[in-house]
């Protein structure tokens, strides 16, 4: 019996010794969400890191949720999905927020129109905070839970069914402490690219993009003289424009979309550059692979925070010969890191 | 008459060639402009677009350090969300700051920065901004034209009786701690960068611990990593001004399974010896029992 109790003793003072810390594998601090994909997922079954597995909820509902109707479903990575939930302010709220009560930090929900099925990325304070999809009238709502009171800097922006990033919507939002904030009505911006990115004067350059359903769109040619054409998108929100270049100079030229539908008016899009010469350059690059044309110095397709940290890295310093040759590629090719560079880098800005 | 007409007209166009249309405008402004000695005050910089979209800002706050000296700044609630430059106080009168919103923004009082002083000495002076650029989100960094307003003090004799408050007990905002590796970084390392907000008081610093028995230091984004084989946890501590932490914990990415480990044969060996020890301790105290 003595032996066994030396050996059970011996066998606990190993383990004790080379178990590795739990503290290094996976207890976190902070209380950020984390969704995992779990092998049990699609069992039907709720396990440990699921939400909710097919039809089984858990007992969620949209409300419990924090959206007052709609149909809570459960997505294949066995996470809740809110996209079919709405928000809808009490009687008592005005013009286009509300708020009430919470005692676990705050809440904002964003509601407006992007272009249908388009991926929809909110960033908070320059940071990708959440995605969500808009549904075939173009509508997205997202409810974003736990944020502390203070002021905000949200930008939303989406990328339509050929994978073009629309520009950045962006809007201050001041949250107090326990409230639930609503910010409708946001329209995410057209997108616009063309068929060339040379066309031989005379000839036609399609201009094309997507939008809300049925929206009117206005395609801005930035010239020496402005050209202002006018054309409507279809159900898919898709629109084309044959624009004929014979009016335009030669050279290069800038092209922008607005949309206006039931909803309002959107801001202007990201610009479109071509030029206007002797030959027909067809845009042969594959759009979905489409990357910001300044500012994404690691080549990711991106302008984040990693892109930032490279080019503050220099800032107001000497560059080394390699950097400066980065700096000519990606920024404004002066050889120096300044307010100039970060200005193009915020224009540029996915998250 | 005439000459009193051509006169008039005269200045009437030098004043609109001079006096700029449509320029952004760098405010300061307090609650408090006349002060005693021994009172803490905020002088609030914001910035009015005038419909401009813009989204880079730097400049220099100079005050006058014989009547004020500078307490803290606060950035919480800034239309700012990426700093060059934190704001930065010299030592002697100039408080420097850079920073960008990705997106732009257009507004009539965005706010930028909140500088707290307090008052030691009686006199009159102004806190001023100078060296200030704003560019415009035209994908170019064009300069806006920029108009400051600035604030003027006076410190009478009198009885301090301005009281500040900060309540904030929040945390600073969640992050992600990410791991980079750039060839003209840090000579090709690999580095930590890291970026969050304070919405109350204002983020006061960063302190980043390697490993689980590592100490914290106060670093800041990027951060050159000791541990180049990336086997370490790393915690990141974002410090509010009032002392609120969030800590973010980023795992190993190459974390060696324990069995691997080249310290376990010696771990176990000197384990084992340990247990014995004490094994053989207990044994002889109960057979002399």
């Amino acid at each position: 019996m003595r032996i066994y109790f030396l050996l059970l003793l011996l066998l606990l003072g190993i383990s004790f010794t080379v178990a590795p810390d739990s503290a290094a594998q996976g207890v976190d601090s902070s209380s950020i969400d984390i969704v995992a994909i779990v092998e049990g997922c699609g069992d039907g079954v709720i396990e440990v890191g699921e939400d909710c597995d097919g039809v089984d909820l858990g007992g969620a509902t949209c409300l419990s949720e924090g959206f007052t109707t709609g149909s809570l479903s459960c997505t294949a990575s066995c996470v809740l999905n809110t996209s079919a939930c709405t928000y809808t302010p009490p009687p008592s709220s005005s013009g286009g927020g509300s708020s009430s009560g919470s005692s676990k930090g705050s809440s904002l929900v964003l509601e407006g129109t992007a272009s249908p099925f388009s991926m929809v990325t909110i960033l908070k304070d320059a940071q990708i905070l959440a995605t969500t999809s808009a549904d075939k009238n173009a509508n997205f709502q997202i409810l974003l839970k736990g944020l502390s009171s203070g002021n905000y800097v949200f930008s939303i922006y989406s990328e339509d069914s050929k994978n073009i990033r629309s520009s950045l919507f962006t809007f201050p939002v001041i949250v107090s402490k326990g409230a639930l904030i609503k910010v409708d009505s946001i329209f995410v911006a057209p997108t616009v690219v063309a068929d060339k990115i040379a066309v031989k004067k005379g000839d036609f350059i399609a201009l094309f993009g997507q939008s809300v359903p049925f929206a009117s769109i206005t395609l801005i040619i930035n010239s020496a003289q402005e050209f202002i054409v006018h054309t409507i998108a279809d159900a898919y929100g898709v629109y084309v424009y044959n624009f004929d270049s014979s009016v335009l100079e030669m050279g290069e030229h800038h092209v922008v979309a607005k949309s206006i539908s039931a909803v309002g008016n959107s801001i202007q899009s990201a610009q479109y550059a071509f030029d206007v010469g002797t030959l027909n350059i067809l845009n042969t690059v594959n759009i979905s692979k489409t990357c910001p044309k300044k500012a994404d110095l690691n080549g990711d397709c991106r302008v984040n925070l990693v892109d930032f940290s490279i080019v503050a890295f220099w800032y107001q310093r000497t560059l080394p010969a390699s950097f400066i040759i980065r700096e000519h590629d990606h920024l404004n090719g002066d050889g120096v890191i300044n307010l100039i560079d970060f200005s193009i880098m915020a224009f540029h800005w996915t998250g | 008459m005439k000459y009193f007409i051509f006169f008039v007209s005269f200045i009437f166009i030098i004043w609109l060639c001079v006096i700029p249309v449509d320029a952004s405008v760098l405010k300061m402004s307090s609650d408090f402009t006349t002060l005693h000695v021994g009172d803490v005050f905020t002088v609030d910089i914001t910035i009015d677009t005038q419909a401009e979209m813009l989204n880079a800002v730097e400049t220099s706050i100079i005050f006058p350090s014989n009547l004020i000296a500078f307490e803290s700044s606060d950035d919480g609630a800034s239309i700012v969300s990426l700093w060059m430059h934190k704001p930065q106080f010299d030592g002697s009168n100039t408080i420097s700051l850079s920073g960008i919103t990705p997106g732009g923004f257009s507004q009539k009082n965005a706010p930028l920065i909140s500088l707290t002083f307090k008052v030691i000495d009686e006199g009159q002076g102004n806190i001023e901004s100078t060296q200030s650029q704003l560019l415009l989100h035209d994908g170019l960094g064009t300069q806006d034209t920029v108009t400051q307003e600035n604030v003027h003090i006076a410190v009478v004799s009198g009885e301090s009786n301005i009281v500040m408050n900060t309540d904030d007990d929040e945390s600073p905002e969640h992050f992600v701690p990410i791991i980079v590796q750039d060839r003209d970084m840090f000579d090709g390392a690999f580095a930590l960068i890291f970026s969050t907000e304070d919405k109350g008081s204002g983020l006061d610093r960063y302190e980043v611990k390697e490993g689980l028995l590592g100490m914290y230091k106060i670093t800041q984004s990027p951060y050159q990593l000791v541990h180049q084989s990336l086997d370490t946890a790393l915690s990141v501590k974002a410090i509010d001004k009032n002392g609120n932490v969030r800590t973010e914990i980023l795992y190993p990415q190459n974390l060696k399974p324990w069995y691997k480990d080249p310290f376990l044969p010696g771990t176990i060996l000197i384990s084992c010896v340990l247990i014995s020890l004490i094994v053989g301790f207990c044994v002889r105290h109960f057979f002399r029992k």
